[in-house]
């Protein structure tokens, strides 16, 4: 376990350090998210100038369920990139350098996957709470809830990264993917949360939702984090979570085991 | 430009043309994408307007609709020049000795390599789709003097926000990854997608003439339908915007190739 520890933390501190080298892009990383809320509360306001109350949420609370999106979504963004860095390793041959390594593929795309939003959360919780004062939005105290809302984020992570895992090993029999991810990143904007509150969307839409996996990354946690208290409400959320999570593990294991077989390489 | 770099920009396109038309199932997922990434905005207003009367701040579904086939189109126009936004990268990496060794411009040979002829074409004729439906299907009284001003407003917006973007992305000469300022730059093209005069006097006076998005979504629109007053103060706007960038562009360009050395270059 210490080794496996070792190995793979090792990837992850590299990754990190790589994330925070060039200064003005931590200027950048500084100003982003104010933007970024900027543009939701404006619109938002905007919108609430003429109602109380959308998808069940009245302005505070659409602010609060933004903000917790943005932050699950600046430590999620860097997850986006993985099927690209699958396919980039897949169809230029470089898998080999891993095959003849002992560790797993899976888990080290997912540990180097790991290192900017592991900076992220570090640098993003006090901005979170600093907006939270700012914006007179309610902060969650309740330790239980917290808990939920963490193990929830990390969950919705483990679901974006195993359907980017299986979009990029996708590579195997398709050469190129990215019709297929856009495709998959537009849908995932919808029905992740990501855009507007599940609960917002018309009714067929919103049902449509409830049978895919992407609302387990943004709308569920953030979900959790607005409940008053523990319930057995975030014990049905974080087992939805977990369900996704294992079927698209089994899927992207399966279709891994397979498109190996198929794998090939010049000199390889 | 000589009509042999205009010749050389043609075949890199013809290329980028075959190179992703070669994978047919890639080439139609893509299309799809288009459409459904358009369809998702237009779920969005609809669910917005179900919870305010039908309209927001006087922009109604239409309206929206076009709002969000323009700045597809936007997109559309920005994968000519791609290459502006990769500049970075090449720079970091040492790769533009390449260019510089050729015998043709390198600013033209780096963009004409990153051309991306298909993907414009598919934006395009996806955005142009979008908006005949919404207008046919909605009715919107359009005149040729107003869809040719909107246009216009649009292309000159495109082409300021390229060179901005373009002279972020010459910064690396001197910062280093410049991916990240590039991404905030890209943040602020979030308010691209909403309608900004229903922002404070301030922040559409900021996404004029700072960060120009308002020059290819919001301004355009309302040139293409006809409101929001004369559009030669767009026109003015826009062209005085990108006379100015060009000439930021070319003397950072100037300086930057000065200070450029790679390992071996």
């Amino acid at each position: 376990m210490m080794r496996w520890l070792r190995v793979y933390g090792g990837v992850l501190v590299t990754r990190m350090k790589s994330a925070a080298h060039f200064r003005a892009n931590v200027i950048a990383w500084v100003l982003y998210s104010p933007l970024q809320v900027a543009v939701i509360y404006l619109l938002w306001k905007v919108i609430y100038g003429t109602t109380h109350e959308v998808g069940g949420l009245r302005f505070q609370e659409m602010v609060l369920y933004y903000l917790v999106v943005h932050f699950l979504g600046r430590a999620m963004l860097p997850l986006q990139a993985v099927n690209y860095e699958v396919w980039s390793e897949i169809n230029k041959g470089k898998l080999d350098v891993y095959l003849a390594r002992p560790l797993g593929f899976g888990p080290f795309v997912f540990f180097r996957s790991l290192g900017a939003p592991t900076l992220e959360i570090c640098l993003g919780v006090p901005f979170f709470l600093l907006f939270s004062v700012l914006l007179r939005l309610p902060i969650q105290t309740d330790p239980v809830v917290l808990a939920a809302f963490f193990f929830s984020g990390l969950l919705g992570a483990v679901v974006l990264f195993l359907i980017q895992f299986l979009i990029g090993t996708m590579t195997f029999w398709m050469e190129r993917i990215f019709g297929v991810r856009d495709l998959v990143v537009s849908l995932f904007m919808l029905f992740s949360g990501q855009l507007i509150p599940i609960s917002a969307l018309p009714a067929p839409v919103a049902r449509i939702s409830r049978h895919l996996p992407f609302e387990s990354i943004f709308f569920v946690p953030a979900m959790i984090y607005r409940r008053p208290q523990p319930d057995l409400e975030i014990a049905a959320l974080i087992a939805q979570q977990a369900i996704w999570a294992a079927v698209l593990w089994v899927a992207a294991a399966a279709v891994w085991t397979r498109g190996v077989a198929r794998y090939a390489s010049q000199g390889g | 430009m000589s009509r042999r770099s205009w010749k050389l920009l043609y075949r890199f396109a013809a290329v980028s043309f075959r190179d992703m038309s070669v994978f047919r199932t890639d080439f139609l997922m893509s299309l799809l994408h288009n459409l459904v990434y358009q369809g998702i905005f237009f779920a969005f207003w609809k669910s917005v307007l179900t919870f305010t009367a039908s309209r927001l701040g006087g922009w109604t579904f239409p309206e929206l609709a076009i709002l969000s086939s323009f700045t597809l189109a936007s997109t559309a126009v920005a994968q000519w020049l791609v290459g502006l936004l990769q500049l970075s990268q090449k720079i970091l990496e040492g790769d533009l000795d390449k260019y510089l060794c050729k015998p043709v411009p390198p600013l033209l040979a780096l963009l004409g390599e990153s051309v991306n002829g298909l993907a414009s074409l598919q934006q395009l004729t996806s955005a142009g789709l979008l908006l005949t439906a919404v207008c046919l299907y909605y009715r919107v009284p359009l005149s040729p003097g107003n869809v040719a001003a909107g246009l216009l407003i649009l292309s000159l917006g495109c082409a300021a926000l390229l060179l901005i973007r373009g002279c972020i992305a010459l910064s690396a000469f001197w910062l280093g990854d410049v991916s990240r300022l590039n991404g905030l730059f890209q943040i602020s093209g979030e308010f691209e997608r909403y309608p900004i005069n229903l922002f404070p006097v301030w922040l559409q006076g900021i996404l004029t003439w700072v960060v120009p998005v308002g020059l290819i979504s919001t301004w355009p629109v309302l040139a293409f339908l006809g409101k929001g007053g004369s559009p030669w103060t767009w026109l003015a706007i826009g062209l005085a915007l990108v006379l100015f960038w060009s000439l930021v562009f070319r003397e950072i360009w100037r300086r930057a190739l000065r200070r450029y050395e790679s390992f071996g270059g």
